[in-house]
């Protein structure tokens, strides 16, 4: 759903205050010369972050958190034992099993949705999908509260995926995340030669006031979005720092793999030091109805090693303390193997890792039976992971977002915080 | 575990006659008995393996020496469930005369009772007469005493009159006793003997059903001896080539867990196979009787038999081992396991000379063994992705690689050094939607004289999430290393070619696979579409063909291992399969 | 059986005589056979929405009217000058006069090719044909204005072996042939049904649509493949043999399939079409395929391919009729009236049925002359609405599916690259530059590069279309700093920069007008010219020229150019 302009709630007032706002930080910028050392500095533990690692297709619990070796439905797959004694997860994901004692697993999700869209929506917005209405997603919903009143960056990013500005619903285009190609800094970073910042943020300033002169008595939805991208590109111009990999060692690079995903990896760790609020980033394929296995190798052998170096940079750098990391899909795959060796779409009983801001490392909360077909302990859904994501930052779930004089909720009154697994 | 053997008796292609026995379960555990008894070595010297068939009659085909071998062993297997029947009807003989002894024992035990009963009334009646003697003979003393006061003589006669008769109340008394005694043991005995009937008929029933599954087992095989019979008769007029046109389903094998490998081994008796339960087995196709161990830590997808009459085998599983077994009818025995790959073992091959063995596996290597000693001949690395599958050239002095990618090395056996590189990428894409790499060197097959090899999978990926696809065979001019052709089936099917192998002549190659459904595909060398296709009840993961070169061998995803028949039609009895029963 | 079915069984001619009937009933008088497209098409779009005159914007004004249409008609906006004199002309019917001037260029020609290949190619790279001969077709056929299902015709039946009819066998060759991406392209941009799913099983959201739907279809392509010839030609063969079969992945997976099944050649529930029998297959061949001869193309007698072609692009079928007056509508209102366009099923009905049923037999009755429909459409009350309503406050707000305000569309990356360089005058120094070399035709090729920088960074992705307005950082950074960007604004010869420097500086509203007429097709307000003013105030030499490249820069960047409002 798109943003309604003509409300003139809190929300939006506090928005324009943005706006502005956020041309006076960028003029600061520009000609205080803040160095990288300083922003840094200023990134206090206080300041939540998130980021999201999508595993886009669905990835398979059983070759992941929740292995089942020896079953009939276990696959070829083994176990292996983690850096958490008695937690054991699949042989794919050796490197992140050394950092287990970083992450919590939840075991026993029922999300009872197989339909890659819906099943993408609840575990994005903790909602079941209804007509007609879109509840901000997780980026811009925790962006609106953790990201600074004067952050001169985006609240969100995308790394390597779709970014679209309807994520953000009625939070409006300044928590819409901005999507950037992988591993690569954006092109045209650079002011064109001969024109001084002074000038861009002059003929900025004017394109600002005639766009807002048309989009009066028209529909704004587009214009805003288009308006938003021109304050997100400057932004990401006065902070284009944050993209220069030439200053990244060679040997650090390969740490994380020079494929995609671990540019996507690195660049997800500069944005987070460098202070963005939440970061997604998106690594495909898993919905492997045809050979699970061997895509699953294939896909969580580039997974593993980047994103367990991601856990363990961020823990060296103290900022995994006040980072919340979530790994997660749309949902789980068949316990079933079908006649593919793949697996199909599977709610029912599944799982994802958590880590960092606020949980409670090597937990592990739910349990499914011996072939991993039902939940038989502490089953939970998406509501009840939104209600633990929002503690685990310090937030308040029960608090309602206001939209139009009505009451939203931020996670599913019906369900609760997963105390297991916090801190 | 649950196995069941299923034999199908067809004399044409489509004539799937099938029957499943109620008791299959314990035929074959009766079948494993007899088998267990025999235990007898898979290539030993017995005259009637052809491995000895061979050298002693030179000149013959070797259709006929497996047509002859069949034969020899559905006799031998008629013979021995004729004997398991004997036995099963002795068992219900002496069942029911059990019976019959037991109901006599009964009328005995009843007139015994009888008896004990007679005596008891005779011993009470003894009593009581004796009881009437005593008051008698006190009403004498107590006249004697009142009428003959002072006659101390009556008096003694008369109180000894009393003294005897309480000695003959006393002895009637022991007597009723005892006889009371009598009574309650022969009442005990009847309780048992009465039980007994009852006891012995239950051993009737089972009997008399294992009589029926005896009989019924010899019966069900016995089409088989007729048909084999026929089968020898009709090779030795004319001598046999397959004919895909005449495919039909001979044999169905159903386990427990989806099959993911199959070969036959040497001597043609029985099918190995790898399934989704870790597990190696070995099903004999005449005992019916299957053989299982559990070494491996994961499935098993790859195997290969050494030439000659040694009896090893070699299997790979997914978890990285390669072991080496030695196989007898009545087990399977690992011989040597060894680390062979880091992640899982794709292929197994061996070389012709039977001294080398190759693997290959998900650390992109290709790894050379010794077959005697298991040690580390060479590790050949090059490709950089999965190795999916590995083949030596008939010579003996070549060894072909083939990868998740496609590309397809040449490898000098001995040097080790890569000496060419076929294309094979038809049989891969990228999916850019799915953000990974499909397809593979699924299968390779040599032509027995070397001239062409064969590669398979898929090709034409339209949809990576599902699997869609063409399945193909690229055929490849070994001179030259040039890719002849894309075979590709006649009509419009999607999957992929997990097996592939070359008619012994050479003339034609079989494919099988599946998607949806299963198929097998037999193309002529000259075509690119196939000329015959054979619908398979479910995906193939493998496939073999039997020593004899008329049948081939698939292990589906539906638990089953299915046998077909290409040797041309022939004259020959109806055999019409038992009904199915539930 | 379920509506759509019966309504696709019977045609969709009954329901219109349905739709008629309601409309009589309901008061609303018949059309007058003199009564023009425009006036029916206003007096449904009313009808269907009680209280319409209260919620609608006013026509819009000269200028708005001008911009809109011209960037519709030829993708780009007007020149100043035309501009000019388009304002300046007191002939009432001048908006007419500006159509059908505007239908008449060559630029109409080019601008429907563009529009025609995204939706017939989706962008897909070039494989087998050369673009240019594709876009070559495309063109001299709207050039042409050939009626559309002759259009969809000739590329539904090439096979490319003539080497002078290349271009419009690159529907098939550089989609590869692909049977599934063949029968879901045709379905949705000529039957209006987006069978995706239904490759695999029955739509599971959608009743309407059913797995034998696409092997239906499928089936009239199953047995053409792409093949090279004797001439070294990639060419779509046909064979005589073959079925498609199909088996529900549901099935499989519920194991209740009976097996691969063919619905045969059908089009949904309804025609089925049979084809002759032939005794032995190469009686089937007019020329025979030949297994030693593998660049022979194989010649069936009766091609399932050009039978399909016949049936499904032709005004009987109303089907097609229907898609295509959706899509025209849908491109000049930036909304379907079945919407989305692909989606025409019992579920998702149309916003106004009557005017789609109007606009399907106008087309029909037209011989599907777009260029006449088009027209139309343009010359009606609908499509001239203002994108601005002067509503009082609290009045309600009118859906996107009423039609009743001119929706912002935002400009395609050709409209988009075209009208920067009409704007920044990139266009006129080119064409000064040219002299008497200049045409249509040259100025494009000339130009061209730049249309595809656009095209790369706002079309999405090669084989997937954009389809909504996203804007993104990267387009931003280009449009801010990318050297392309920056070279259209330098002072060149006859273009905009130049032109406004050449202008006495001590007139600032006459440079407003100026700037303003070229970039944004209407004269500057109060604000705007002080706006010019106070940004050019006390600047001289080089200063004033950056400041003047600054202000167009502010202006083709502004949403105002953006959009097509």
């Amino acid at each position: 759903m798109r943003c309604n302009y003509a409300c003139g709630t809190a929300e939006h007032l506090s928005r324009r205050t943005f706006l502005q706002g956020a041309a006076g930080a960028l003029g600061a910028l520009s000609f205080g010369g803040m160095t990288t050392a300083q922003a840094a500095q200023q990134l206090t533990s206080a300041q939540k972050r998130v980021v999201v690692f999508w595993l886009s297709g669905g990835v398979s619990q059983l070759e992941t958190w929740d292995p089942k070796p020896g079953t009939d439905t276990g696959g070829p797959l083994q176990a292996i034992p983690t850096s958490v004694p008695g937690v054991h997860i699949s042989e794919l994901l050796p490197f992140t099993a050394q950092q287990m004692h970083h992450l919590a697993l939840v075991r026993g999700i029922n999300t009872a949705e197989d339909d890659h869209g819906k099943g993408a929506y609840i575990m994005l917005t903790g909602h079941r999908p209804q007509p007609g209405f879109e509840y901000p997603y997780i980026g811009p919903a925790l962006a609106s509260h953790l990201m600074p009143a004067d952050s001169p960056l985006p609240g969100c990013i995308h790394v390597a995926d779709g970014a679209s500005a309807r994520e953000a619903s009625f939070l409006g285009p300044r928590f819409a995340p901005v999507g950037l190609a992988a591993g690569s800094p954006p092109n045209n970073i650079n002011l064109p030669g001969g024109l001084s910042a002074e000038q861009d943020s002059r003929r900025r300033a004017l394109r600002s006031k005639l766009s807002g002169r048309f989009a009066q008595g028209r529909r704004q939805a587009e214009t805003e979005a288009y308006s938003a991208s021109y304050d997100q590109a400057a932004a990401l111009i006065a902070r284009k720092d944050i993209f220069d990999f030439s200053s990244i060692p060679d040997a650090e690079q390969e740490r994380y793999g020079k494929h995609d995903f671990g540019k996507q990896c690195l660049m997800a760790r500069k944005l987070i030091e460098n202070g963005v609020t939440f970061v997604k980033t998106t690594h495909s394929n898993y919905d492997t109805h045809s050979e699970n296995f061997n895509f699953h190798i294939e896909q969580l052998g580039e997974f593993d090693r980047p994103f367990a170096t991601f856990i363990s940079d961020l823990a060296e750098r103290g900022l995994l303390a006040s980072t919340l990391v979530i790994v997660m899909c749309e949902f789980g795959r068949t316990p079933r193997i079908n006649h593919l060796v793949g697996r199909d779409h599977w709610g029912k009983a599944w799982s994802i890792a958590v880590g960092g801001a606020g949980i409670q490392g090597g937990a592990v909360v739910g349990k499914t039976n011996d072939n991993g077909t039902a939940v038989v302990d502490r089953e939970v859904n998406g509501g009840h992971l939104f209600h633990t994501y929002y503690r685990a930052v310090g937030l308040d779930p029960t608090k309602a977002f206001w939209h139009e004089g009505r009451p939203f909720h931020k996670a599913d009154p019906k369900a609760d915080a997963i105390t297991e697994i916090l801190a | 575990m649950n196995y069941q053997v299923q034999l199908t008796v067809a004399t044409g292609p489509c004539v799937a006659a099938r029957r499943r026995t109620a008791r299959g379960t314990a035929l074959c555990l009766v079948a494993f008995a007899a088998t267990l008894a025999v235990s007898r070595p898979l290539h030993s010297d017995d005259a009637a393996a052809p491995q000895a068939a061979v050298t002693q009659a030179a000149g013959e085909s070797v259709a006929l020496k497996f047509a002859r071998h069949d034969l020899a062993r559905w006799t031998e297997q008629v013979k021995r469930l004729g004997e398991t029947a004997a036995v099963a009807a002795a068992a219900l003989d002496s069942a029911n005369k059990g019976v019959a002894d037991a109901k006599a024992a009964q009328a005995v035990g009843d007139k015994a009772l009888a008896d004990a009963a007679s005596a008891v009334t005779a011993a009470e009646q003894a009593k009581a007469g004796a009881a009437k003697a005593v008051a008698d003979s006190l009403e004498v003393l107590k006249k004697t005493a009142i009428e003959k006061q002072g006659d101390q003589a009556a008096l003694t006669a008369a109180n000894a009159g009393v003294d005897a008769a309480a000695k003959v109340v006393e002895a009637a008394t022991k007597q009723l006793a005892d006889a009371i005694d009598a009574r309650k043991q022969a009442e005990s005995n009847k309780v048992a003997i009465d039980k007994k009937p009852a006891e012995v008929e239950t051993a009737v029933k089972p009997a008399t059903e294992a009589k029926a599954a005896a009989d019924k087992a010899l019966a069900d095989v016995q089409p088989f001896l007729t048909l084999s019979g026929e089968r020898l008769t009709a090779f030795e007029k004319t001598p046999p080539l397959p004919d895909p046109a005449a495919t039909r389903l001979v044999q169905t094998i159903t386990h427990d867990r989806p099959l993911l490998a199959c070969r036959f081994d040497a001597n043609g008796d029985g099918l190995f196979a790898g399934a989704e339960d870790n597990a190696f087995h070995r099903w004999d196709l005449f005992t019916t009787s299957g053989i299982h161990s559990q070494v491996h830590k994961s499935w098993l997808g790859a195997m290969a038999c050494l030439p000659g009459p040694a009896g090893t085998v070699l299997t790979g599983g997914h978890e990285g081992k390669l072991t080496w077994w030695t196989a007898a009818d009545s087990a399977l025995s690992a011989v040597r396991t060894i680390d062979a790959h880091k992640g899982y073992i794709r292929a197994v091959t061996v070389s012709p000379d039977g001294t080398l063995v190759a693997t290959a596996g998900n650390d992109h290597l290709v790894k050379v063994w010794s077959a005697t000693d298991g040690t580390l001949v060479k590790e050949l690395a090059g490709h950089t992705r999965h190795v999916y599958n590995v083949a030596f050239h008939p010579s003996g002095t070549a060894l072909v690689s083939g990868d998740l990618l496609g590309v397809i090395k040449q490898w000098a056996v001995g040097p080790w050094t890569e000496t060419r590189e076929l294309d094979g990428k038809v049989l891969w894409k990228y999916d850019t939607g799915f953000k990974a790499d499909v397809g593979g060197v699924r299968s390779f097959a040599f032509s027995a004289d070397g001239t062409h090899l064969a590669a398979a999978g898929i090709t034409d990926v339209s949809n990576a999430f599902a699997g869609i696809g063409t399945p193909c065979v690229v055929l490849f001019d070994w001179e030259s290393g040039k890719q002849l052709k894309v075979m590709k089936p006649k009509d419009a099917f999607q999957g992929s070619i997990y097996g592939v192998r070359f008619s012994p002549a050479g003339d034609f190659l079989v494919g099988a696979g599946g998607g949806g459904a299963g198929g097998m595909w037999f193309w002529k060398l000259d075509d690119e579409k196939s000329f015959q296709a054979i619908g398979l009840p479910s995906v193939a993961y493998d496939l073999d063909l039997h020593p004899d070169g008329l049948r081939l061998a698939v292990a589906l995803f539906d638990k089953t291992l299915r046998i077909y028949d290409l040797s041309p039609k022939f004259e020959a009895v109806q055999v019409s399969a038992p009904p199915a029963t539930k | 059986m379920k509506p759509i079915r019966s309504w696709v069984a019977a045609g969709v001619l009954s329901q219109v005589a349905i739709l008629a009937t309601i409309a009589l009933s309901s008061g609303l008088s018949r059309a007058d056979a003199a009564e023009p497209l425009r006036v029916q098409i206003d007096r449904l779009i009313s009808f269907q929405t009680p209280g319409y005159e209260a919620l609608a914007a006013p026509v819009a004004l000269d200028d708005e009217f001008m911009r809109r249409v011209t960037l519709d008609l030829i993708g780009t906006i007007p020149s100043a000058a035309d501009a000019r004199a388009f304002f300046a002309d007191a002939d009432p019917a001048k908006r007419e006069r500006l159509v059908d001037r505007l239908l008449a260029t060559p630029e109409y020609a080019r601008h429907m090719q563009r529009t025609f290949d995204v939706l017939l190619m989706r962008r897909l790279p070039q494989k087998n044909v050369p673009l240019a001969e594709w876009e070559k077709f495309l063109r001299e056929s709207f050039a042409q204005n050939k009626p559309w299902d002759q259009i969809v015709r000739e590329i539904l039946t090439a096979d490319g072996s003539d080497p002078a009819q290349r271009g419009p066998a690159r529907f098939y060759l550089d989609r590869d042939g692909d049977v599934n991406q063949i029968t879901r392209d045709i379905g949705k941009l000529f039957l209006g049904v987006n069978l995706e799913c239904a490759q695999c099983h029955n739509h599971p959201n959608i009743d309407d649509y059913l797995q034998s739907h696409f092997y239906g279809i499928s089936a009239f392509f199953v047995r053409s493949f792409v093949m090279t010839d004797k001439e070294k030609l990639v060419v779509f063969a046909e064979k005589a043999d073959g079925e498609a079969t199909f088996e529900s992945v549901f099935e499989i997976r519920d194991k209740v399939s009976k097996g691969p099944r063919s619905s045969g050649m059908k089009l949904f529930e309804g025609l089925t079409i049979s084809e002759p029998k032939f005794d032995k297959v190469d009686d089937a061949y007019a020329v025979k395929p030949d297994d030693k001869d593998k660049t022979l193309r194989p010649v069936p007698r009766f091609s399932r391919r050009v039978k399909f072609a016949e049936w499904v692009a032709s005004s009987d079928n109303r089907r097609f009729c229907r898609t295509t007056a959706n899509r025209l509508w849908a491109l000049l209102l930036g909304r379907g009236i079945v919407h989305p366009v692909d989606l025409d099923h019992t579920g998702n009905p149309p916003s106004h049925p009557l005017l789609l049923a109007l606009l399907t037999e106008e087309l029909a009755a037209r011989q599907m002359d777009l260029k006449s429909v088009i027209r139309e459409i343009v010359l009606s009350q609908t499509y001239q609405r203002a994108s601005r309503r002067n509503a009082l406050a609290g009045a309600p707000e009118p859906r996107d599916d009423q039609f009743a305000v001119a929706p912002l569309k935002s400009l395609t990356p050709a409209q988009f690259a075209w009208s920067v360089m009409q704007a920044t005058g990139e266009t006129e120094a080119h064409r000064i530059a040219l002299g008497e070399k200049f045409s249509e035709e040259t100025l494009f090729t000339t130009l061209q590069g730049y249309e595809q920088r656009f095209t790369q960074l706002f079309g999405g992705e090669p084989g997937r279309p954009a389809e909504s307005f996203e804007s993104t950082a990267d387009q931003v950074l280009f449009l801010a700093n990318d050297p392309a960007m920056m070279n259209f604004l330098l002072r060149k010869n006859g273009n905009l920069c130049d032109r406004l420097l050449k202008l006495p500086e001590e007139n600032p509203p006459a440079i407003a007008d100026e700037l303003y007429l070229s970039t944004l097709t209407r004269l500057p307000t109060a604000e705007d010219v002080q706006d010019v003013q106070n940004y050019l105030a006390g600047q001289t030499g080089d200063p004033r020229t950056a400041c003047m490249q600054e202000l167009i820069w502010a202006i083709v960047t502004s949403s105002e150019f953006r959009f097509n409002h």
